[in-house]
C-alpha cells in the first residue's frame, strides 16, 4: 500500500515535469505521452487515470497561470471567448483549459494502464522469458 | 492470464478512441477558425503572443556599432538613444516590428497582392487590382533606382535605411516562436521585410490619399444632367465651390458667390453605360468600395495650423496638426523619439511602422504638419480597341505592352494574370471578371497616375527630419513626389510658412473637343491624343506663403489657392470648407499674445459647427415666416431647443440632434427627386445646399420634380422638418424634443484590422460631426450613426520649449489587444480631448526617470 501510494506521488511529479517540458514543444498532441507513463506507473486504473489526471492539470494550470500573470494572456482569452461565445467568457475557456487538461491527462493515464495491463499479460504468459540468457 | 488481456484490451478500447476523437476535435479548424488546439492550449497559439515589455532587457546585436538605449515612456512610446545613427535605424526598425508587426505583414500583403496567399481567394480580386494598378512595381523600379544611386555614391542615406529593413528582419528572426495573435489567428508566418515592403507602404499612402474615380463619376453626372439643362452641372458642381477660404493667402479671396451659371457642356455621349458600368463594378472589389466610401464620407481630410510668435502667448510659433484616415487598431501612426550623438539626429514625431525616420514632427529647429491637398494628380483615359492586342493612340493602331503576374492563392493553384497597358498606364477594364464586356464594347479605359514613375518621399521625410531652416526644409519638399500634402511649417527662428507640395501633372488640351472642361476633369480620349501630360508643375511655381500678414496660416482640405493664383490648374477636389471657415475665425478673432497651448487644444476638439451656424438661423426664420409667430406645439418645441443652442455639436444635447436630421432631408427633398429621376451619383454638397439657401430662395433645385407642383425653399425646409420630428419621435419613442441626445445617434467605433469585434473598441458616444475641427462623420439614415475615421493623430509642437509639445493618437503604440498600450492612449486621453508631453530631452540622462516604463539596452557583439 505504501509503495504504491509513493509509486502515485512520484508518477504526478514526473507528469507534471515532463509535461511542463513538453510545452516547449508547440505540438499539443504530446501532452497524452506524460499521461500513458503516469498509467503504466501505477498498477491500478483508478491510480493510473488520477495521476495522469492530476499531474496534468496541474501542469498546464501552472503554466496558465504564469502566461495570465506575465502575458496578459487572458484578455486574450476573454477576447477569444467573445469571438466564439459573446463577451465575458474568458473565464469559461480558461476552465476549459484546465478541464481539458484533466481529461487528456486522465485518458492517458487510462491508456498508459491499459499497456501496462497488456504487458503484464504478456510477461505472465511468458514468465521466463526475460531470464531464459541467463539459465541457460 | 486471459483475464488480464480482457482487461487490458477493456481499457484501451475505451480510452484509445476517447483519444482519438478528442484529437481529432481540437485538431481540426473550425467555421474559419485554426485548430482550437493549436490556438488555446499551453505551449503554442495564445500562449506564444508577446506581453508587455520587461522592465529591462538586454540585447547583443552583431554589425552593431555602439550602444543604443530604448526607453518607453508610461504610454510605452520608445525613446531611442544611440550613439551612431545607422544604429538608431536599426532599433527604430526593431522597435516597429516589436509593436506593429502584423500591421505591417498585412499592408504590404495588400499592394502586393499577396493577401490572397494568406487569407484565400476571396482577396483575388483585390491582389489582382492592386498588382495591376503598378504600385509594387514602381516601388521595385524607385529601389533599384535608391540602389544605383547609392552604389554611386550619391544616396548616403540609403545605408541608414538598410540599417532600418536590418532591425526589422532582426526581431523578425529572433521571434519566431513569439509572434502576435493575428498570425496564429490565420494561421501563417511573418517573413522577412524588405526595402521594397518599406517603398510599398508609400504607395499605399498614396492609393489613399490620391487614387479616385471623380473624372469618370464626374462624366457620367454631367452627361445625366446636361441632358435636362446645360447649366445644371454647374449649378451644383461648378467651378468654385462658395464661401472657400483660400490656405495660401497670398492670391486673393473669392467672391462671396463666385458659382457660374450658363456653361455649355456637352461632351459624347457615347460613353456613358460604358462608364458607368465600370464604375458600379469596380466596387465589387473590397478595396476600392472602402476607398470610394471614404472618399464620399470625406473621411480622408485633416487640419493643420500654426500661429507666429506675435499671436502665441510665447514669442515663438505653435504648430498644431490632425490627420484625418480611417480608424484601426492599432492606429495607423507610431509615435517615437529618435536621437543619434554622432549626427545630432534628433527628431519626435509619427510615422507609418514600416517607414525609417518620422513623417510628421519636430526636430530641434524646425516642425511640420500635413493635410492632404486634394491635387488632381490621377487621369483617365479612353482608347477605341484594334482587336484584341492593339487600341488607337492619337489615332494610330498601336500594340500594347504586356506584364505578367502570378498570384499564390492559399489552398489551390497559383493564379496568372496578364495586364495590358497602354501609353498611359494599366487597362483596367479588361481585368476584372465582374460580368463586362472584355473590353467595354470596343473601348478600354486606363488611368494616368503620378505614382507610377518613380517617388523620392522617403528621402523627403528624411530631409524634414534634418531640416535647420525653411531653406533646407524646402530644399527637402522638393522629393516630396506622391501624395500631395499641405505641408504647415513652423521654426524656432520664428517662421511660418506653408507650401501644397507634390507632384502635380500639366496637361496639353490643344485637342479637346468642345465640353471637355479640361484639365484632368474629364475622361480624355487617349485615342485622339488627348490631354497628354506635358510636365509637372515646377516646385517654384507651387503656391505658398511665408510669413503673411495675417500671422497664422491654416489648411482643412479646403482649396488650395485663391483667384490670383494662375500659373496652372491645381484640383478639382476640395472639402466643403466649414472647418476651414471655423479655424480661420478662431485664429483671425484671435488678440496678439492670446494663442497658448491650452487655447491650441481646445482649437483641436472644438464641435462648434459653422455648418449648423449658417443652416440653423435660416431654419429658425423660415419656421416664423411659414407659421407665423405661433407654430404647432411640435414645431414650437423643436424651435425652443435650436433657439437656445450654440452650435456646440455635444452629445448630451437634442438640438445637434434635430440640426443634424433636419439637414439630411433638407438636402435629400432638395436633390433626391432630380438624383432619382436624372440618374446621376456624384455626392450633391452641403455648401452648395447652404448657397442655394441664402442666395437664391426660389432656385429650381427646390421644386421637386416628381410632382406637378411648384414647391420653394420655405416649403421644402418645413417638409424636412415636419419629417425630422416624425423620424426623431420614432426613432426616441417620445416625442418630448429635450430627450433626443445626440450621442444616442453619434458613435465612434475604432475597428480592428482584422476586423474582429472583440479586438475593436466602441462604439463610444462622441460630440461633433463630420464638419466640426473635431471631426467624426457619420450616416444616420438609418438609425445610430457610426464614425469609424477622424483625427488619427493630435499634434501641438510649441517652439518656445519644444519638451512642452503635446500628441496623442487614437488607439496605443502597441498593437497587441492583451497589452495595455493597445488602446491606451484612445480610452485615458483621446476620446477626453487630452494629449500627452512628448519629453524630448536630448540625452538619455535628462530623461524623466519617473516617467520610465521599461528600458531596452542594445550592445555589439562582444560590447
Amino acid at each position: 500500500m505504501e509503495i504504491e501510494k509513493r509509486t502515485f506521488f512520484i508518477s504526478v511529479v514526473v507528469v507534471l515535469c515532463l509535461t511542463m517540458l513538453l510545452t516547449l514543444v508547440p505540438v499539443w498532441q504530446l501532452v497524452i505521452i506524460p499521461g500513458i507513463i503516469a498509467g503504466m506507473f501505477n498498477k491500478s486504473l483508478k491510480c493510473g487515470v488520477l495521476s495522469g489526471f492530476i499531474g496534468v492539470t496541474l501542469s498546464w494550470g501552472i503554466y496558465v497561470l504564469v502566461g495570465v500573470i506575465t502575458r496578459n494572456t487572458y484578455i486574450i482569452l476573454d477576447q477569444f471567448g467573445a469571438l466564439i461565445f459573446g463577451e465575458g467568457f474568458g473565464l469559461l475557456i480558461l476552465i476549459l483549459i484546465i478541464l481539458l487538461a484533466a481529461i487528456f491527462g486522465a485518458i492517458g493515464g487510462g491508456i498508459g494502464n491499459g499497456f501496462m495491463t497488456l504487458i503484464n499479460a504478456y510477461t505472465e504468459k511468458h514468465p521466463y522469458r526475460g531470464s531464459k540468457t541467463k539459465s541457460e | 492470464m486471459r483475464n488480464l488481456t480482457k482487461k487490458a484490451i477493456k481499457k484501451l478500447s475505451v480510452f484509445i478512441p476517447l483519444t482519438i476523437i478528442l484529437m481529432t476535435i481540437f485538431s481540426l479548424p473550425l467555421m474559419g477558425i485554426p485548430p482550437l488546439g493549436d490556438l488555446l492550449f499551453p505551449g503554442n497559439g495564445v500562449w506564444k503572443v508577446p506581453g508587455e515589455l520587461p522592465a529591462a532587457e538586454r540585447l547583443n546585436i552583431p554589425d552593431l556599432r555602439g550602444e543604443v538605449t530604448v526607453i518607453r515612456d508610461e504610454w510605452g512610446i520608445p525613446h531611442i538613444y544611440a550613439s551612431y545613427e545607422e544604429d538608431l535605424f536599426f532599433a527604430q526598425g526593431y522597435c516597429h516590428a516589436q509593436d506593429r508587426l502584423f500591421q505591417m505583414d498585412m499592408t504590404r500583403r495588400q499592394v502586393r497582392g499577396k493577401l490572397s496567399e494568406v487569407l484565400g481567394e476571396d482577396l483575388l480580386a483585390v491582389d489582382k487590382f492592386m498588382l495591376a494598378i503598378g504600385m509594387e512595381d514602381w516601388a521595385i523600379k524607385t529601389d533599384e533606382l535608391f540602389r544605383k544611386m547609392h552604389n554611386n555614391g550619391t544616396l548616403e542615406y540609403f545605408s541608414s535605411f538598410e540599417r532600418y529593413i536590418d532591425g526589422i528582419n532582426y526581431y523578425i528572426g529572433s521571434h519566431e516562436d513569439v509572434k502576435p495573435l493575428e498570425y496564429h489567428l490565420m494561421g501563417f508566418e511573418p517573413t522577412e521585410w524588405s526595402t521594397i515592403d518599406t517603398l510599398c507602404l508609400v504607395q499605399e499612402m498614396a492609393r489613399q490619399m490620391s487614387w479616385n474615380y471623380h473624372d469618370l463619376d464626374r462624366y457620367t453626372t454631367l452627361l445625366a444632367l446636361n441632358n435636362i439643362n446645360l447649366t445644371y452641372y454647374n449649378d451644383l458642381f461648378g467651378l468654385t465651390l462658395p464661401y472657400q477660404i483660400p490656405i495660401v493667402p497670398d492670391y486673393g479671396e473669392f467672391p462671396e458667390s463666385p458659382m457660374k451659371a450658363g456653361f455649355e457642356l456637352n461632351p459624347s455621349f457615347a460613353l456613358k453605360t460604358e462608364i458607368q458600368n465600370f464604375l458600379d463594378n469596380v466596387q465589387k472589389i473590397n478595396s476600392e468600395k472602402t476607398l470610394m466610401e471614404n472618399q464620399k464620407d470625406q473621411i480622408i481630410g485633416s487640419n493643420n495650423w500654426v500661429v507666429n510668435g506675435t499671436l502665441s502667448n510665447t514669442g515663438a510659433p505653435i504648430l498644431c496638426n490632425d490627420m484625418h484616415l480611417g480608424w484601426m487598431m492599432p492606429g495607423v501612426w507610431y509615435e517615437q523619439h529618435l536621437k543619434a550623438e554622432d549626427t545630432g539626429f534628433h527628431v519626435y514625431g509619427f510615422a507609418i511602422p514600416g517607414m525609417p525616420g518620422v513623417a510628421v514632427g519636430h526636430n530641434e529647429k524646425v516642425g511640420w504638419g500635413f493635410t492632404n491637398t486634394g491635387y488632381d494628380v490621377l487621369d483617365w483615359y479612353y482608347y477605341n480597341t484594334d482587336g484584341s492586342n492593339q487600341y488607337i493612340y492619337n489615332g494610330t493602331s498601336t500594340p500594347y505592352t504586356e506584364k505578367n503576374y502570378s498570384i499564390n492563392v492559399k489552398g489551390q493553384e497559383s493564379v496568372e494574370f496578364t495586364v495590358k497597358h497602354t501609353v498611359h498606364g494599366p487597362v483596367l477594364s479588361d481585368l476584372l471578371d465582374f460580368g463586362l464586356p472584355q473590353s467595354l464594347g470596343d473601348i478600354v479605359l486606363a488611368p494616368k497616375w503620378t505614382a507610377n514613375g518613380y517617388f523620392f518621399n522617403i528621402l523627403a521625410g528624411n530631409g524634414f527630419d534634418r531640416a535647420i531652416n525653411r531653406a533646407g526644409f524646402d530644399e527637402a519638399s522638393k522629393d516630396w513626389t506622391l501624395l500631395a500634402q499641405n505641408i504647415v511649417y513652423a521654426d524656432v527662428d520664428g517662421n511660418i510658412a506653408i507650401r501644397p507640395t507634390g507632384k502635380v501633372p500639366i496637361r496639353d488640351d490643344s485637342k479637346i473637343p468642345l465640353g471637355h472642361l479640361g484639365n484632368g476633369t474629364l475622361p480624355y480620349n487617349g485615342s485622339n491624343g488627348e490631354g497628354e501630360w506635358i510636365g509637372y508643375i515646377p516646385f517654384e511655381d507651387l503656391p505658398n506663403s511665408l510669413n503673411p500678414n495675417q500671422k497664422y496660416l491654416a489648411s482643412a482640405n479646403q482649396i488650395v489657392a485663391g483667384p490670383d493664383y494662375n500659373s496652372y490648374f491645381l484640383q478639382n477636389e476640395y472639402a466643403d470648407g466649414y472647418r476651414a471657415r471655423r479655424i480661420n475665425e478662431l485664429l483671425m478673432n484671435a488678440a496678439d499674445g492670446s494663442i497658448s497651448v491650452e487655447r491650441m487644444k481646445t482649437i483641436q476638439n472644438d464641435v462648434n459647427s459653422t455648418a449648423a451656424r449658417a443652416f440653423v438661423p435660416e431654419l429658425i426664420e423660415t419656421i416664423y415666416d411659414y407659421y407665423g409667430p405661433t407654430p404647432p406645439t411640435k414645431i414650437n418645441n423643436v424651435l425652443t431647443e435650436l433657439k437656445s443652442w450654440q452650435f456646440v455639436m455635444d452629445k448630451e444635447e437634442a438640438a445637434p440632434t434635430i440640426y443634424r436630421k433636419w439637414r439630411d432631408y433638407f438636402q435629400d427633398f432638395t436633390f433626391n427627386d432630380e438624383v432619382e429621376m436624372y440618374n446621376f451619383t456624384t455626392r450633391t454638397r452641403i455648401v452648395v445646399l447652404e448657397y442655394l439657401m441664402k442666395e437664391d430662395e426660389f432656385s429650381h433645385w427646390f421644386n421637386d420634380v416628381s410632382t406637378p407642383l411648384n414647391e420653394t425653399r420655405n416649403e421644402i425646409m418645413m417638409l424636412a422638418l415636419n419629417a425630422t420630428i416624425d423620424w426623431l419621435e420614432s426613432f426616441y419613442s417620445s416625442d418630448d424634443s429635450s430627450t433626443w441626445r445626440w450621442g444616442d445617434l453619434h458613435q465612434l467605433y475604432f475597428s480592428s484590422l482584422t476586423g474582429l469585434d472583440p479586438l475593436s473598441k466602441g462604439p463610444y458616444e462622441a460630440d461633433g460631426e463630420g464638419y466640426t475641427i473635431n471631426p467624426a462623420g457619420v450616416n444616420i439614415d438609418n438609425g445610430v450613426g457610426t464614425a469609424r475615421g477622424g483625427p488619427s493623430e493630435r499634434l501641438i509642437i510649441d517652439f518656445s520649449n519644444l519638451n512642452n509639445s503635446l500628441s496623442v493618437i487614437p488607439s496605443g503604440q502597441r498593437g497587441f489587444s492583451n497589452s495595455k498600450h493597445y488602446s491606451d492612449q484612445l480610452e485615458q486621453l483621446f476620446l477626453q480631448g487630452k494629449y500627452h508631453y512628448q519629453y524630448f530631452t536630448n540625452t538619455l540622462y535628462n530623461f524623466p526617470t519617473s516617467s520610465i516604463e521599461s528600458q531596452l539596452f542594445f550592445f555589439p557583439i562582444g560590447g
